[in-house]
Formats: C-alpha cells, structure tokens, sequence
C-alpha cells in the first residue's frame, strides 16, 4: 500500500530528479545555443544585405546586368537573397520594379523556386508561390494554377494570390471552383484575391455571376464588382436585388448599386426603405444618399424616427450630405423636434461632420 | 489514529495524481504550442498585412481604452494609439469618474470640447457625465462617466462605438504600430472568428519615446524579471497551446479585440465581475457557441501590447488577489460548461483544467504542502522524500519555464541582448524557488477571502512608463 514511502520509490523520484536536472542544464545550453545560431546568422544576413545594397542600386542604375548578380550567388545564399529582395519588391514601382522583378524571373532563381514548388515540403511550397507572385512572374502560371489544389491551406492561398497578383484572369474559375470544393481559405481571404486582379476581373465576374447559382459566391462577386463601380454590372445585380429572396445577397446588391451609384437602381431602393429589415433600409438610405436621389428628402427626415439606431443615423448622414439645406434641416430637428430619437439622430451627424469625422 | 493516517495517505497519493496530470497538461500544451508558433511565424512573414487592409472588406474598429486614475500614463498611451497602423478606426477613452487629473489631461493635451452624442446600444451603465471630441483627433473621443469599474466603463465605450471590431486596451498600455492589423486579420481568415487575444509583454525596463517602445530590457527589479518569464509562459505556451484546440477560456484584459455582434449577443461586460476578461471569453463559449459550434475564439502570439506590472509585493498581491476571485467566479458563473461535450475542448479539457488547476489548484497545493508536514510529524513519510518530490517539482517548474524561454528564443526573440537571456534564464529558476509558492499562498488567500464575501477590486500602484 505505502509503496510511494517505500525505497523503490525513493530511487524512482531521485532519478527523475536527476533527470530534471540534466534536463535544465541541457535546455539552458540550448536556448544559449539557439541565441548564438541567430545571432550567427543575423550577423551573416546583415553582411549579406549590405553587400546586395550596394549592387541591387549600381543594377537599378543599369551599371550590372542580373546575370553578374545571382549567376555568381552560391546556392545557400538564395533564400538570404529572396529575403533581402522582398521589401524593395514590395515597395518599389514602375521601372525600377520591372528591373528587380528580372532578377527572379530571367535568373537561376525561377527555377529554384519553381523546384521548391514542385517538390518542397509545404513551408517551401507556400514561400515559393509567394516569391513568384511577388516578381510577378508569369512564365509561372501554369505551375501556380497546378498547386491551386494543394493540399495545404496556405500553399493554395499564396498560389490563388500570386495568380492574381500576376493578373492571370483564365485562373479566376479555378479560384472560384477551389473556393467552392474546399472553402480552404475564407471568404474576406477569397475577396482579397479577387480585389488584387484588380478591376480587369470585373468582366470576368460578371460573366460568373450570371451563371452561379450559390448566394455565397454571387455576393463576393458582388463585393469586388462594387468595389470596382462596375457600372456594367448594375442590370444584373439589381435582377438580384429585385429577385432574390436572401436578405443577405440584397443587402450586398444595395451596398454595390450604392458605390457605383446606379441610377436606375432609384426606383427599387425606395421600395427598399419599407423593408422590414433594418439592415435593408439602412443600406437603401446609405445608397440613395450616394446617388443623390432629391425626392426623398420628407422620407428621410421620416426615418429620423425608425426604430433602429443605424437607419436613423444614415438618414441623418443621407440628409446632410445630399441636400444643400441638409445641415439646416438637421439644426431644425435639432432645435424643435420632439421625437427623441431624431434629435439624437441629428444631433450625432451634426457633431461628427463638424469634428470631421 | 488509523483513520487519520490512511485518509492522509490517500490525499498524498491524490496530490501525486494531481502533479502529474499537471505535468502532462503543461507537456502537450507545450508541444502544440511549439508547433503552433512555428507555423504562425512562417505564415506571418508572407501575410503582406497593409495589402490585404486596402480593400472595401476591411472592418473598421473602435479602441475602446478604459481609463481609471490614469494621470501617469494616460497621455503616453493616447499619443501611441493615436498612431497606430490601421485603415479605419476610431479611439474611445473612457474616464471611468476618476480622482486624479485623467479627463482635465486628455482635454487639455488634445484641445477636446464637450459635445452632445446619442448613444446606438442600451448596455446598462453608469450614467454618463459627457462626451468630448476634438477636431484636431477626429478619431479620439472621450467618454466621461460615473465611476463603475472597469467592465462598465468598457460597456459605456460599446454604446457608442459604431464599428463592426471592438478592441479593448488597457489605458497603461502600450501597442506596437502594427498590432491593429495583426490582431484583426483572424477575422478576415475566418468569419467564424468572434475574438482574439494579442500576447501581453511587459514594458517594466523598457524605453518609451513619443508612445512607443523604442528599446526592450528587462526590468530593473527581480519581481519584474520573474512576472516577464512568467508571462512568456502563460501567453507563448498555455493561451497559444489551448487556442490550437479553439479552447481559449481567457483573453487578457489588456489588450483583446472582439466582434461587436458577439458583444452585443452576450449582453456585454459583466458590471460587478472582478475577472471580466476572463468572464466575457466564457460567456461568448457559453451563449455563442451553442448556436454556432465553429465559433472561434482565438489567440494570436505577435500583436503586441507592452503593459506595466506591478514591481512591489503589496501591488502584486492585490492583482493576483482579483484575478484568482475573477476565475473563480467566471467559473461560476458557467459551471455548466464544466465537462459538458456540447461545448467541445473547451468543456471537456479547458474549463475542467481552469476548475481543477486554477480554481481549485491553490487549495490542493496549499493542502499539499500541510499533509506533507503532517506525513512528516506522523512518520507516514521520510523527510529525505519530502525534499526530493519538492525538488522534482522545483526542477519540473523550471524546465517548463525555460521552454518557455526558448519558445521566445524561436519565434520573436524581442530581447536582444546575450545578458537579456541570462536574466530571463536566471529568473526562470528564481520563480520556481519562492515566487509560486507566495502566488499560491495568495491565491488561497483570495479563495478564502472569496467565500468569505470579500469581492472588491483591491489596489494597484501604478508607475509611469520609462521615458526617453
């Protein structure tokens, strides 16, 4: 019973205890090991990078060509060089980008990533899709669209946005199919993918959102054609808005007829103001007041009383930023109202125009 | 006689129960942690955080920084949260009625004026004195209001905030530029995601200038060294370990950012809660996840926030004091998570943990210690196994505590220098020889205190931030 007092037990917690011990001792070597690993390593980086600053200014400057750059680069320098290069890709526009992006693409350097991609391990994999989007470098479309359907999540994000940072648009149905079949990524993930084609995707989408049949897919499309104020899209989402029955794929119509301020769109949007759900009709007042729709400005001043706080708040902002006599409107509300929330309302818009918020 | 001694023996053989379980937890929260970091660190340093913030999709976020008796740092703080990196976002500081100069500050550093505001949610409050804003700082109002603790205070902040993201700091806080960005891109990765912890750093023995950090050092004295390993392990290991499991059961009440529909679903802050970052992490696992399983809450290990600790014993044990009375009764308040699968990890392992370990973990140790004397005086134990089981839990704590260490030394590495990692290897032994037997001393002081009644916030002796 008392086996725990008994000296076989004794033995057992002393060697433990020695073999904690020795444990301590071999983490502290360790961990001061580790610090001299990345201290070694910094030092090297640092030597490295002030090297390459030197020459990647003479070869912006034209005085080198890529080839004495990275031809005479050992192999274990190229990851140092990769992430050295990676801010000033980053940064730098036009030209001088055009130049350094050559340095990846026309050099030993594409197929070392094009190998990492094809064959590393998935770290590997992620960081070479992210290098050849980075260069924009469109010799590496067909491998990139290839490992979109990787198995590891964030292999096949760095690919979709690679691809689209290459403006690769033929890849937009297979982003769009990956995304489907395997929601590996989120929807504001798949938004930043599709926004970072830029608006050369819109023709693409819009084609995509007359033939897609999930709302989850419609409304991202939505989302990045209203980004862009693709005024061509604006028949087919307001069919949307008119049709559908999903409140949420209206709510995302409204807010993009709103930013491409589609006219024709008036006529719906003021039927949308009865709507019972709030989110609707704050989202039709927040789109009429960017239209500019003159008609309505006794409607507005009505959903100063709405029951809830945001239609109210876009009245007010409605009213002030689209009638000259707005701000006097709301001074009047203000003044001689005796509807609470209205007051309140206004009182909100008056002080946050006139803090310039 | 008999009785006694087999009831003492079978406690003894419970204790050794309880450390070992203790141990493997801590082991496998180790090891996924480890994983975890590692994974996170690579994804970080690909992850162009300004270009993905550029588009439409971005959520905007309200800072809500509740402020009581803050005159020392309040305008430091301000000053650095007014720069912070971030497409849209709005700073609400809330005087929570303090006594010292914090408003009669704030107004006049940031040229504010009284204005009227409505109110957009109706969370019980305190009343509220008034609502400034300066057309200097567009985007810093302040909020004063009748004092009522910091979880109304926030509460006041969530009435008038207007944006989608809520991120609530600590007015003694510093955050790095970027940790906007950083703690908000969890949500953009997954739209079940309704909150997510930054890590907590102490800025003791740092250099601040213009409201940031410009130059990490430990602090000066060994308390701060000892809390800086501790919140290495408690943040690096245990929060990253349980997130991995979407277990999270506390984001710290320094820095933390939530949806504001998550918020507003719970009913907000808890007024009269003593551990209200723990409480409001529970009940948003409690309301929301049983409607929606893959609600996420979760804990990102980069976002910085550099807050000031206290350095001397009476400050220290105040804090431990509450935050021992806000576990216990976050837990219950929720105790039916407690073992409950509908719940997934977060009933099955992390609130059973938090009740054992954490709640309950204090007593047992505490009785531990009296039952190894009583062992002792009764002979029923040596005293040279006594010292080799307290020696073995020692040398265990340590080993624990030096991973920690060498996490930091992997991933982040924010203290720079050679003689930083000896401090932080010295004060890793330090903690394990006095320092957690006075926490649980302390801790089982405020259990007692707690079931006495006794439920107040206690005081804390702030410093102000070492300025360059």
């Amino acid at each position: 019973m008392d086996w725990y007092t008994g000296s076989n037990f004794n033995d057992l917690i002393i060697f433990l205890v020695w073999g904690l011990a020795l444990l301590v001792i071999l983490l502290a070597i360790y961990c001061f090991w580790l610090r001299l690993i990345y201290d070694l390593r910094g030092k090297k980086r640092k030597k490295l990078f002030s090297r390459w600053e030197e020459i990647i200014f003479e070869y912006l400057d034209r005085k080198k060509l890529p080839s004495e750059i990275v031809e005479s680069m050992p192999k274990s320098e190229y990851d140092y060089f990769l992430d050295f290069i990676k801010d000033y890709l980053i940064v730098i526009k036009g030209e001088d980008f055009k130049r350094l992006s050559v340095l990846i693409n026309q050099t030993k350097l594409f197929s070392y990533l094009i190998n990492k991609l094809k064959q590393g391990n998935s770290q590997m994999r992620s960081d070479a899709a992210f290098f050849l989007g980075l260069a924009r470098a469109y010799k590496a479309k067909e491998f990139l669209r290839e490992r979109l359907k990787d198995r590891n999540d964030s292999v096949s994000y760095n690919c979709a946005l690679s691809l689209a940072k290459i403006g690769d648009i033929d890849a937009v149905s297979d982003i769009l199919i990956q995304y489907r079949n395997c929601k590996n990524y989120s929807r504001d993930s798949l938004l930043c993918i599709l926004f970072e084609f830029g608006n050369s995707v819109c023709q693409s989408l819009l084609q995509h959102l007359l033939k897609e049949k999930e709302d989850s897919l419609r409304i991202l499309i939505i989302d990045v054609l209203g980004h862009y104020r693709y005024f061509s899209a604006g028949k087919a989402i307001l069919n949307l808005l008119n049709l559908s029955n999903n409140n949420e794929l209206r709510i995302h119509c409204i807010k993009a007829i709103g930013r491409m301020e589609y006219i024709e769109a008036l006529p719906t949007l003021r039927r949308c103001l009865d709507e019972p759900d709030c989110v609707i009709r704050s989202q039709a007042i927040s789109a009429i007041g960017k239209i500019g729709d003159i008609t309505i400005e006794n409607k507005l001043v009505e959903k100063l009383g709405d029951e809830n706080w945001w239609v109210r708040y876009r009245a007010a902002e409605a009213l002030f930023s689209t009638f000259e006599q707005g701000k006097e409107s709301l001074k009047d509300i203000l003044a001689h109202s005796k509807n609470k929330k209205a007051v309140s309302a206004a009182q909100v818009i008056l002080t946050e125009k006139a803090m310039g918020v | 006689m008999a009785n006694l001694i087999v009831s003492i023996r079978f406690y003894n053989y419970m204790i050794l129960g309880y450390f070992l379980t203790i141990c493997s937890i801590y082991l496998v929260l180790n090891i996924i942690s480890f994983k975890a970091i590692r994974k996170y660190t690579h994804k970080i340093t690909h992850i162009e955080l300004k270009n993905v913030f550029r588009f439409s999709n971005t959520k905007p976020i309200s800072l809500i920084v509740p402020a009581y008796n803050e005159g020392n740092t309040i305008i430091d703080s301000t000053k650095a949260f007014l720069q912070l990196e971030y497409p849209e976002f709005q700073i609400i500081v809330v005087n929570d009625g303090s006594k010292d100069d914090t408003l009669d500050k704030l107004i006049t550093h940031f040229s504010m004026k009284k204005v009227h505001f409505g109110v957009i949610e109706n969370l019980n409050t305190k009343p509220l004195r008034g609502v400034y804003m300066s057309s200097k700082y567009p985007s810093l109002i302040v909020l004063d209001k009748e004092n009522g603790g910091k979880a109304d205070a926030i509460n006041a902040g969530i009435n008038i905030s207007k944006n989608p993201l809520i991120c609530v700091v600590d007015a003694d806080s510093i955050l790095e530029r970027d940790c906007l960005l950083k703690i908000a891109h969890p949500f953009m990765e997954n739209e079940n995601t309704i909150a997510v912890g930054g890590i907590v750093r102490i800025a003791n023995g740092c250099k601040v200038k213009y409201g940031r950090v410009l130059e990490i050092g430990p602090p000066k004295s060994w308390l701060g060294k000892i809390q800086v390993v501790e919140y290495l392990r408690a943040f690096l290991f245990g929060r990253t370990g349980f997130d991995s499991l979407n277990a999270m059961l506390i984001i710290s009440g320094a820095f933390g950012c939530f949806k504001r529909e998550a918020l507003i679903k719970v009913g907000g802050y808890k007024s009269d809660s003593l551990g209200e970052d723990m409480e409001i992490v529970v009940k948003m696992h409690e309301i929301i996840r049983k409607n929606n399983p893959k609600a996420r809450i979760t804990f990102v290990p980069d976002p910085i926030c550099w807050t000031l600790v206290p350095e001397n014993f009476p400050s220290l044990r105040s804090q431990r004091i509450r935050w021992q009375k806000g576990t216990v009764q976050s837990l219950g308040l929720h105790k039916k998570l407690f073992l409950n699968p509908k719940y997934g990890w977060v009933g099955l392992l992390a609130f059973p943990y938090f009740t054992i370990f954490e709640m309950f973990g204090p007593i047992i140790e505490f009785s531990g210690y009296v039952i190894v004397i009583l062992s002792y005086l009764l002979r029923i134990t040596d005293v040279s196994f006594v010292v080799v089981f307290f020696t073995a839990a020692v040398l265990y704590g340590i080993v624990l505590s030096i991973l920690s260490v060498i996490l930091e030394e992997m991933s982040f590495r924010k203290y720079p220098k050679g003689v930083h990692l000896f401090i932080l290897f010295c004060a890793s032994v330090l903690e394990n020889l006095g320092y957690r037997q006075l926490l649980t001393w302390w801790r089982f002081q405020a259990m007692v205190e707690y079931l006495f009644g006794a439920r107040s916030w206690g005081k804390i002796e702030k410093k102000g931030f070492t300025v360059l």
